[in-house]
């Protein structure tokens, strides 16, 4: 067990349970508007990290992967959204249910499971979409 | 002790959700502190995917140890576990999702596998034909406004009120 990520992913989980997106009606809620409240969270979200990350790069190099428009970017988006909407699930909440006793995220983990295996085997060599990792360890921090 | 502010959720109204702002500090502090103790922009999906890749035996897309992204799953299992415990909302649930889900797809029992698998299987094939989730893309793509991440998360974002919108007209 490395302990830095397993706190990290702890960190991840407690916030992903109270802000609600581990709750099925209210990734709903969102997502048909009744209730902006986790849209701007993300928002939020987005935005202090915009200027932190900016600050980052301006201050060291770090070395983040782009991340460039690729043949599966759009349809793989688009997949994403309708099994989202439907699981109520995005793949780190599916964890975080389980740690709340929500058991039915099993079905969805399996599913995540198989839908990564097809792509990984039907068509990631064939599109050319594998990505690399999603940054290298950085050399200023370096874990 | 933290007091955790008043529910704006109308369903599980045992849990109290944190505002907007609170959840968007957290949010973006949770990916910061990531950039600074693992040394790796977070990501959730590439690490599902490693872990397909080394079952089936083949080069993961990411050479980090397999162990690496196994605390990262444990850990949110755990911190989804603190959280329902601290809130008192801990219960061992299988079939029975949501008041809303039940409105949306009936309460037959074998509703929730299938519908849950389904999206399981749209979850795992697009993030990784999209290479990367809420997270690696929506988060922390965004927010250094690469053309990937702003596709894919539009898109994502998009589809998931399409969807949500479509179901909910029936």
């Amino acid at each position: 067990m490395n302990a830095r990520l397993l706190g990290m992913g702890a960190l991840l989980g407690f916030s992903l349970s109270r802000i609600g997106f581990t709750s099925w009606d209210e990734v709903n809620a969102m997502f048909t508007f009744r209730d902006l409240r986790m849209f701007l969270a993300f928002a939020v979200g987005v935005a202090l990290l915009t200027g932190a990350f900016a600050i980052i790069a301006r201050w060291s190099s770090p070395a983040w992967a782009a991340r460039p428009i690729h043949r599966g970017t759009l349809v793989g988006g688009v997949l994403f959204g309708i099994g989202w909407a439907l699981s109520g699930a995005c793949p780190g909440v599916l964890l975080a249910q389980l740690g709340e006793g929500k058991l039915y995220a099993l079905f969805a983990i399996a599913g995540v499971g198989i839908g990564n295996w097809a792509y990984g085997a039907l068509l990631e060599a064939r599109l050319g979409t594998a990505s690399s990792a999603p940054s290298a360890p950085s050399s200023a921090l370096k874990a | 002790m933290i007091v955790f502010p008043a529910s704006c959720g109308r369903y599980d109204l045992r849990m109290h959700y944190w505002p907007f702002w609170l959840g968007g500090i957290a949010l973006a502090g949770v990916a910061l502190a990531h950039w600074l103790v693992v040394g790796q922009l977070m990501s959730v999906s590439s690490r599902f995917s490693a872990i397909v890749d080394r079952v089936r035996g083949r080069a993961p897309t990411r050479p980090d140890p397999i162990g690496s992204h196994v605390s990262f799953l444990v850990g949110l299992v755990l911190g989804g576990l603190a959280s329902a415990l601290l809130a008192g909302t801990f219960g061992v649930t299988i079939l029975d999702v949501s008041p809303r889900f039940a409105a949306t797809f009936g309460s037959a029992p074998i509703v929730t596998p299938i519908v849950m698998m389904t999206g399981g299987v749209l979850v795992g094939f697009g993030t990784r034909m999209a290479s990367g989730c809420t997270s690696g893309h929506g988060l922390c793509g965004v927010a250094r406004l690469q053309p990937g991440s702003l596709l894919a998360t539009c898109a994502f974002f998009g589809t998931g009120v399409l969807t949500s919108m479509l179901l909910g007209a029936r």
